[in-house]
């Protein structure tokens, strides 16, 4: 049986992206494979029935999804260039936060992209006193989230590094203020300059466009 | 108890995931000094402990608090290597765990939004924890390749956790809510290994007191307030 690593995934999505990011930190081969989520591959609703989402990592024919579990799997095959800390109450703490993205980052983003204009001013302050916390309790003073390198929650952190700007473009809010976030304004800038992360990034235009469609799509639609 | 290793849990006896913790603690045969907390009143320890969310459970590890139920888990398993796993050795294994586990987290989720007074809201809630429940049921025949769990003899691991603290108490929602939830003709697999689960001792002893949970749903119901904290 090969050991063969196959992502399937789709350009636009940070969910992909966090999975592209960690296998070319540990150097590992893999082929892309390009889903059309409007029209899904065979494999992919075989190898996801239950989601029918990307990413799907494949490794030596076996499928794995949802990204944060991808991303652990990832961690205890190729433990070298770790994403994680070894201490288990240093990792709890970099669960926590991985979690704490998860689930209020994903609110704070529905929110204020997809809510409409009514409450468009709570859903930004919102979105303001959730970065609040990253920047102070999850980043702090370090350069990155994993300290001096990145690691994996810098991956899942990394929405705000690239996804955030086309959707501040298109509501005409800017979240990420420079003079309201310094620190995480300087982690973005960071994240995007370390190697490895800054050849392999959305091409921003392209996402502008994609989002810009999808809300347009999105709104016209009646609820 | 000294102080190396002290291990406190911060709970709320009605919390579906302070069970969790509760019983990865008991399963593994770690002794541990439980702490009730009252939800309208929060303790300075529980805001100190966890100031991001002020919820419970929390655990502390020798003065150190770990939050969110199931990074509690990861740490438990991690943390106390000795003794029974909560995790399959496995990577491979342990992806296709921790999969069932987030989603028996997103059917508990489904769970909590019957407890509302809007009647069509319950109903659209109804529909999606059958339809999760019939997707956990087809996911979880690949585990148990006999079609019927055996849990008497073994220790409990994380799935048998995540079903107790879940879909274990389905009871005492059927009758406060008035509605079929777990049905042993759509469902036979998951039902037969609640039953079991519910029979086993560390279970018995860890439920919450029957009357006094019928109770809390029962306001909750009425009041659609969110499920705890």
């Amino acid at each position: 049986m090969d050991n063969e690593v196959k992502l399937h995934g789709f350009w636009p999505s940070p969910f992909v992206y966090r999975v592209i990011w960690a296998l070319k930190l540990k150097g590992i081969e893999y082929d892309y494979i390009e889903e059309d989520l409007a029209n899904k591959s065979e494999l992919l609703l075989r190898y996801n029935p239950v989601y029918k989402k990307v990413p799907v990592l494949v490794h030596a024919g076996k499928p794995i999804s949802e990204s944060l579990v991808i991303l652990e799997y990832i961690e205890e095959v190729w433990p070298h260039n770790p994403l994680l800390p070894k201490d288990p109450y240093e990792r709890s703490v970099a669960r926590f936060w991985i979690n704490f993205a998860t689930d209020k980052g994903r609110s704070a983003v529905r929110s204020l992209f997809w809510g409409g204009e009514d409450g468009e001013k709570e859903a930004a302050e919102q979105m303001f006193n959730f970065l609040k916390i990253i920047e102070e309790q999850a980043l702090g003073d370090k350069k990155f989230f994993g300290g001096n390198s990145i690691n994996m929650v810098d991956l899942i952190f990394a929405w705000f590094a690239c996804w955030i700007q086309p959707m501040e473009q298109l509501v005409g809010i800017k979240v990420l203020e420079p003079s309201r976030l310094p620190r995480l304004h300087a982690w973005v800038k960071n994240f995007k300059e370390e190697p490895i992360i800054k050849e392999n990034l959305p091409d921003p235009e392209r996402l502008l466009e994609y989002y810009t469609r999808m809300r347009s799509n999105r709104m016209s639609k009646p609820n | 108890m000294g102080e190396e290793n002290k291990v406190i849990l911060l709970g709320n006896w009605s919390s579906p995931f302070v069970k969790r913790v509760e019983l990865a603690l008991k399963t593994k045969g770690i002794p541990f000094e439980y702490v009730e907390e009252d939800l309208s009143n929060k303790s300075a320890l529980l805001l100190k402990y966890n100031p991001v969310h002020k919820k419970v459970p929390v655990l502390v590890h020798n003065g150190k608090p770990v939050c969110e139920s199931l990074v509690i888990l990861e740490f438990i398993d991690e943390t106390w290597q000795n003794g029974p796993h909560l995790l399959p050795k496995d990577p491979y294994e342990r992806a296709k765990v921790r999969f069932w586990v987030a989603y028996i987290h997103q059917l508990l989720e489904s769970m909590a939004k019957l407890y509302t007074p809007d009647k069509e809201a319950r109903e659209k809630a109804l529909k999606e924890v059958h339809e999760k429940l019939r997707v956990l049921e087809d996911g979880m025949k690949e585990n148990f390749p006999g079609g019927s769990p055996d849990v008497r003899a073994k220790k409990l691991e994380i799935l048998d956790i995540m079903m107790i603290a879940t879909v274990g108490s389905f009871k005492t929602h059927e009758e406060v809510l008035g509605v079929q939830i777990l049905d042993p003709e759509r469902n036979p697999l998951t039902f037969s290994w609640v039953q079991a689960l519910n029979e086993l001792p560390v279970v018995k002893e860890s439920n919450p007191p029957y009357e006094k949970l019928i109770a809390l749903l029962q306001s909750l119901k009425e009041s659609g307030m969110k499920f705890y904290n």
